[in-house]
Parts: structure tokens; C-alpha cells; sequence
């Protein structure tokens, strides 16, 4: 049996999406906690902010593309720049199958790969066991 | 006595004498010839009249008075005056009744100028055969009747015969027939003395075949009585010389036919100063002005906008670095790079307004510049189509924008919403797994899933190119047959249809894998879908193949379909045909696309309850 993951931090405008979410997450048994946010701009602050904190940061980041406010491109930018010491896997999650989209995300080294919406129990299995790779 | 009036009266020079050489008698051309006029001689000696007589002549005279007979047709004397002069004479004896010689008759000619036109003749003779033999030009004799008497060697070159080849025919047959009659008009006005000679351009047969340009001298030879002998014919190639002229004609024509036929395009030739010097029927229609008003009094100014040429004057000092103005602004350019075609306004003579294309050639002669040439058309109807054009590109353009916009919503917001929805699903039968069996929930469920099969058909629909000729690769189509084969292995296993694939090994077409395994896949399973429950289901797949294409034939056995009613919409976006559970109408839309973005085509065959034969045509790689 894999071990679940400490921390899932999603970040998603679409409450629908982290209602289901969570809910799939919680069947899985996939996590300890969870971080929610609604764009990527409330995820960035908070992020930094628990970082400088000292606090534990997510082990995984379930980000998605499109959002008010700060994209997920956006917010991967900044939190690059970031360099947090503690590793977080980062998985851009969106309904977009554009395949510029999916160049755009292979071109970030910090982005472990693309997942298409909706998120199942199998797509989380396949990310635990990416995690205990790790 | 009549022998004396006879010898008297003789038109030539005789005289009679008897046995002591004393003259008995002497013709009137006689004493005219040896200068006797006035003299009495009748009855004297001979000798005694011509004391110069030597002996040589006296013992001439001697052996006839004896019976001989001394003859000399042409006896040359160079006189002591230099003087040159033939003599002919005759002296014989004549006999009286009883048979003894009764004294002499002599006989003389002056034969000098015979002899001499006799040898002028000669030379001239032999002038004419050299000049005729070696002549550059082609000098014939021609007969009365058209056969010719002799020919010289020019002659035979320029017609490419040899002599006794050229003697068969007439003149007529190797004359073109369009050049025949005037030819022979001529000839008979020859005849009829109407002219002393002609010339005349005309074609001959040359033995090749083909016609060659020639020009031909005839003068008609008459005899001393003015009777037609024969013609002399002198012929000139001038082949060359004709065609080059004929060209220069022809083209001459064209030009000229250029300019007065061409009604709706302007040209306006002028000198280096700019007058206008040429004015067509184009330019008159175009610009309102008369060739009166303009030739060798206007220069092109007075149709141009004055602050355009302004305008283009400032452009030309920031391009060339120095003031340029006037008649300038139009042929510094062209002077400097042969043309220049540029837009322009043009002011008509009522003072309207039009777009024009204008081409400035300079016109060189020999090497020197001696005018321009300004070629105009109107172009405001292009400018206005091209503005019309603009704004439907415009709408276009607007029309893709939005047609992405709506691929992205399609894309994105549509997607994410179908998949909360199936999740959403997913999560409340697990959570209250006795709804399983609820119609609603079930029904929930199967919409959640269409709404997520539909999502994905309309993304392939946007998502795919409608050329990708770039990506084309040859694809060996036994190879990809087997394969979707394989991917459809387990759907015709399970509804027991079989699938042969009669594919011969050497067929290649040109596709991309992933539209060539989809197109394949979809006639597979629209096989296996539409196969009659009546019979054991079959799908044979076969291709034959010309220089173009290979054509791939899908042959079921199954429900069929009657064409009448469902061809029109058989390949249209969300048309099903069947009522069948699972028939999914975008199949044959997607690939009848992805057929023709491979550059093919589709066709179908169909009776209901016999099968369907789906023919798809893709190009054939193996010509290639």
C-alpha cells in the first residue's frame, strides 16, 4: 500500500473542481491536509509567506492554468524565482488539451507533468507513486 | 551586152577582164570600193590602175588565166596606216563560146566589220559565260514555254538542286502557287511588249520543301527581227533579308496594333524634354484629351496632381540626395534603371479624378536615350475590389478570431465543466452506491459520459488542420491496415465479425499515421457496428491503384443503407443513420476531413440489407 503524502496544496478558481477534488483526495487517501487557492496570486503570497515562516510546505502542487488574477504560468514564474529549500512537486492540471499548453508545461524543469481534468482516483495512484520515486 | 550590165549592176564588187587583165566590165560597188569613182577604166589594165599590184598577185592572176580558181574567205591585211581590214574574194576565169578562157572574174569583199562584230560577239560570249558561271546570283535562260534552257551554278545553290535536277521541272513548279500568277502577268506583259523587264519578290519551292525569298530580274531576248527567243531570269536570295523585314513588319503591326486597339490602356511617348510625342486611343479614352491637344504641345504635367508630384519630388531628394523637379520626378528613375512602375493619380481633361499603374520606360536608339515611354491602366476598380477584398478578409479574419475563441471555450470551460460533472457522478454513486440502480442517476450518468465523448469529438473537429500536405510521409498501407486491425481486434471478436484484409503488400500511399489508423479504424468499426445480425459478418479491406491514386475499398456485408435518403448528410457533422446504441455520426465527418486533408477523397456504395463499400482514395506513393 502507498503512503499517502503530507500535504496537497490545490490551486483552482472552480469550486466544483476542489469540492470533487478533495473529495476524490480523501477516497484516495491521498494526503494529510489539505491548501486550497482561488488563483495564483492568494497561492504565491501564502506560499512565501509560510515559507519565510518556516512552516511545512506542500508536498504537491495541483496547479491549474487558467485563473483570475495570476495564472498558473504566472504563478510558476514568480515561484521559481522563489527557490523554496524545501522540494514541492508541482502538476499543472487544467481542461486544456492545447498542445501549446502541454509545450508550454514541459518547458518548465519544475513542472513534473500535465494532467488533464477531471482528476481521478487513478491519476492520484499514479502520483503517489511518482511521489515515493522521488 | 547583158554580161556587162549584169557585171555592172551587181551589188557586190566585181570585175571582169579579159586574157591581158584589161577591165571589160566593173561593178558600181566595184569602183566605189577601190575609190575608181571618175575614172575610165574600161579598156585599162589592171595593173596599170593598181601600179602596187606585186608579183604574187600577178602570178595568181597568171595560174587562172590558165583554169585555176582562187578563193579566200577572210584574208587579214594590216595597212600601213595601222588600220586593220579582212578581205573575201573569188578570182576565177570565164570562157567563151568555144571553150577557151575568154579572161578573169574577180570577186571582192571588205569583210572588216563583219569580222570585227564577229569578234566582239566572240569576246562578248565569253564575258556572259563567265559572268553567268561565276556569278553570285542566279542567272537563268528560260524558254518561251517556262522550261529552262540553261542554268548557273548560283542558280542550282540557291534552290538546292543540282543542274540536271533543276533542268526537269518548269519554273511554275517550283514557284509558291500564291506567287504564280502575278509572275505570270508579268510574263505576259514581257510578251506583249508592254515592259522591258520586271522584278519581283517571290517564294521558291526549294528542295527541302520549304519556301525561301527570292528576288527575280526577267528580261525577254528577242532576235534580230525582234522575235521573243527566250528570257533571262537573274534571281537574288534574299531570304534573310525577308524574313528579317517580315518580323520587323510583323512586329511593326503589333506595336501599332497595341497602340490604337488598346482602348482601355494609356501610352504616352515623349521626347527627353518630355513633349509629348506619341498619344494613343487608350490614352485619348482615358484622359478625355484629343491627340491635337497634346501632340508636340503638352508634356505628361498636365495629367498629374500637382502635390503628388510634389510629394513624390520630396521622396525622390531623400532617396537620390538632390533636388529633382519638373518633368524629372517621372523619368529619373527610369532613366537611371531602364523603368519604374508606380501608382499614380491622373487628372482627366474635366478635371476628374483616377487611380493608373503607370510603367516609365526610357527608350534608347542606338545607345542613346531619345524619349520615354509611359504605359498607363486605370485601376480604380482593382483599388476598389482590393478595398472590398481588404474588408472581407477583415470579416474573415474577425470570423477566426472568434471560431478560436470558440475552440478554446470548447476546449477549456466546456471541458472542465463535463469533467466536474462526470466526477461529480462518479463521487455520488460511490458515496450512495444504491442509487446504481436509480433511471435518473443512470441516465445522469450516460449523459455525463456523451457530454465528454461529445467534448472530445468537437476538439479533433477543431483541432484538425485542413492541409498538413507538409507533414505527408509515404506510408506502406498493408503495414497500417494490420495495425488498426489489431486495435479493432477485440470489438469484432466480441460481435463476431471478421475482417480480411486483401491489401497487396506493394501499395504505399502518401498520409500521416495518425489520420491513415484513424480512417481505417472508423470504416472497421462502422463495418462491425452496421453488420447484419442475419448473416456471419464479414469486412473485406482491398486497393488497386493508378499513376494518381490508391484506391482502398471497405466492403461489408451488413444492414446497408439507402443512399437516396441519408448520401447528402451521410458525411455531416452529427448525422447517424441507424438508431443504433452507440452510432456516432462525428465518425464519418472526422474522417471524411482527414481523408481530405491527405489530399483524397471518399465514395460510397450502398443497398440496404446487402452491405455498404466505403472507397477511399488517397495518393499513390509509389509513383512518386
Amino acid at each position: 500500500m502507498k503512503t499517502r503524502i503530507d500535504i496537497a496544496c490545490l490551486v483552482d478558481d472552480d469550486p466544483v473542481y476542489i469540492f470533487a477534488t478533495k473529495k476524490v483526495m480523501t477516497m484516495a487517501n491521498f494526503c494529510n491536509s489539505f491548501l486550497v487557492f482561488n488563483n495564483g496570486r492568494e497561492a504565491l503570497d501564502s506560499l512565501i509567506a509560510i515559507m519565510q515562516s518556516g512552516a511545512k510546505m506542500p508536498d504537491v502542487i495541483l496547479l491549474d492554468v487558467n485563473m483570475p488574477v495570476m495564472d498558473g504560468w504566472q504563478f510558476l514564474d514568480e515561484f521559481i524565482k522563489v527557490k523554496p529549500l524545501q522540494k514541492t512537486i508541482i502538476y499543472i492540471v487544467t481542461s486544456s488539451i492545447d498542445p501549446e499548453d502541454i509545450q508550454r508545461a514541459k518547458s518548465y524543469s519544475e513542472v513534473s507533468d500535465y494532467i488533464v481534468k477531471p482528476v481521478t482516483e487513478k491519476t492520484l495512484h499514479n502520483i503517489l507513486s511518482d511521489f515515493q520515486q522521488a | 551586152m547583158y554580161s556587162e550590165i549584169f557585171v555592172n549592176q551587181a551589188p557586190n564588187a566585181i570585175a571582169m577582164f579579159d586574157t591581158e587583165m584589161c577591165y571589160l566590165a566593173a561593178s558600181q560597188k566595184w569602183i566605189r570600193d577601190y575609190g575608181l569613182q571618175g575614172k575610165e577604166i574600161i579598156g585599162k589594165s589592171h595593173y596599170e590602175i593598181f601600179p602596187e599590184i606585186g608579183e604574187d598577185w600577178k602570178q595568181i592572176h597568171r595560174e587562172c588565166l590558165a583554169g585555176a580558181i582562187n578563193q579566200n574567205e577572210d584574208a587579214y591585211f594590216l595597212r600601213e596606216d595601222g588600220s586593220e581590214q579582212w578581205l573575201m574574194w573569188d578570182v576565177r576565169p570565164w570562157y567563151k563560146e568555144d571553150g577557151k578562157v575568154g579572161g578573169l572574174l574577180m570577186y571582192t569583199d571588205d569583210i572588216t566589220a563583219r569580222k570585227k562584230t564577229e569578234q566582239q560577239l566572240l569576246l562578248s560570249e565569253a564575258q556572259f559565260r563567265g559572268a553567268f558561271e561565276a556569278s553570285p546570283n542566279g542567272i537563268a535562260i528560260v524558254s518561251l514555254q517556262g522550261n529552262w534552257v540553261n542554268v548557273n551554278p548560283a542558280m542550282c545553290h540557291i534552290l538546292g538542286y543540282s543542274k540536271e535536277e533543276l533542268m526537269q521541272p518548269t519554273f511554275q513548279d517550283i514557284t509558291h502557287p500564291d506567287d504564280l500568277a502575278p509572275d505570270m502577268a508579268l510574263v505576259h506583259e514581257l510578251l506583249e511588249g508592254k515592259r522591258e523587264y520586271y522584278h519581283l519578290e517571290k517564294r521558291y519551292k526549294h528542295k527541302d520543301g520549304h519556301y525561301i525569298w527570292a528576288l527575280l530580274s526577267v528580261s525577254l531576248v528577242k532576235d534580230s527581227a525582234g522575235k521573243p527567243k527566250h528570257f533571262v531570269s537573274q534571281v537574288t536570295d534574299i531570304d534573310m533579308q525577308r524574313l528579317t523585314q517580315h518580323k520587323l513588319e510583323q512586329t511593326l503591326n503589333k506595336l501599332e496594333g497595341l497602340m490604337e486597339a488598346s482602348t482601355q490602356v494609356g501610352i504616352i511617348g515623349t521626347d527627353t524634354k518630355g513633349l509629348i510625342t506619341t498619344y494613343n486611343k487608350g490614352a485619348e479614352n482615358l484622359l478625355g484629351y484629343t491627340p491635337d491637344e497634346m501632340l508636340y504641345k503638352q508634356t505628361p504635367q498636365i495629367i498629374h496632381v500637382k502635390e503628388e508630384v510634389e510629394e513624390r519630388a520630396k521622396e525622390l531628394k531623400a532617396i537620390l540626395g538632390r533636388e529633382v523637379s519638373g518633368f524629372d520626378v517621372f523619368v529619373t528613375l527610369p532613366r537611371e534603371q531602364q523603368y519604374e512602375t508606380r501608382e499614380w493619380t491622373f487628372l482627366r481633361k474635366d478635371g476628374t479624378r483616377f487611380s493608373v499603374q503607370l510603367t516609365i520606360t526610357a527608350v534608347h536608339e542606338n545607345g542613346e536615350l531619345v524619349g520615354y515611354l509611359g504605359i498607363f491602366a486605370d485601376i480604380s476598380e482593382i483599388k476598389r475590389v482590393e478595398s472590398e477584398i481588404k474588408s472581407l478578409l477583415d470579416v474573415t479574419s474577425d470570423q477566426n478570431e472568434r471560431l478560436k475563441n470558440f475552440a478554446h471555450i470548447v476546449s477549456h470551460n466546456l471541458r472542465s465543466h463535463s469533467g466536474n460533472i462526470t466526477i461529480l457522478t462518479e463521487l455520488l454513486l460511490e458515496e450512495h452506491p444504491e442509487l446504481e440502480s436509480d433511471e435518473v442517476v443512470q441516465n445522469l450518468k450516460l449523459s455525463a459520459a456523451n457530454l465528454k465523448d461529445t467534448i472530445a469529438h468537437l476538439n479533433e473537429v477543431v483541432a484538425m488542420n485542413t492541409t498538413v500536405t507538409q507533414n505527408l510521409k509515404k506510408l506502406h498501407l498493408k503495414t497500417r491496415i494490420d495495425t488498426a486491425i489489431q486495435n479493432v481486434k477485440a470489438i469484432a471478436e466480441a460481435n463476431n465479425v471478421v475482417i480480411e484484409n486483401y491489401v497487396d503488400d506493394s501499395y504505399y500511399v502518401s498520409g500521416i499515421e495518425a489520420y491513415l489508423d484513424s480512417i481505417v479504424i472508423n470504416f472497421l468499426t462502422n463495418g462491425i457496428k452496421y453488420r447484419s445480425l442475419q448473416r456471419q459478418p464479414v469486412v473485406k479491406i482491398n486497393a488497386t491503384a493508378d499513376s494518381g491514386y490508391v484506391t482502398i475499398s471497405f466492403e461489408d456485408n451488413g444492414i446497408g443503407m439507402d443512399l437516396k435518403l441519408v448520401k447528402h448528410k451521410l458525411f455531416g457533422m452529427y448525422k447517424t443513420f441507424h438508431g443504433n446504441a452507440d452510432a456516432r455520426g462525428i465518425g464519418l465527418f472526422i474522417t471524411k476531413n482527414q481523408v481530405e486533408a491527405l489530399g483524397g477523397k471518399i465514395d460510397v456504395e450502398s443497398t440496404e440489407n446487402v452491405g455498404t463499400t466505403f472507397k477511399v482514395y488517397l495518393k499513390n506513393e509509389n509513383t512518386h
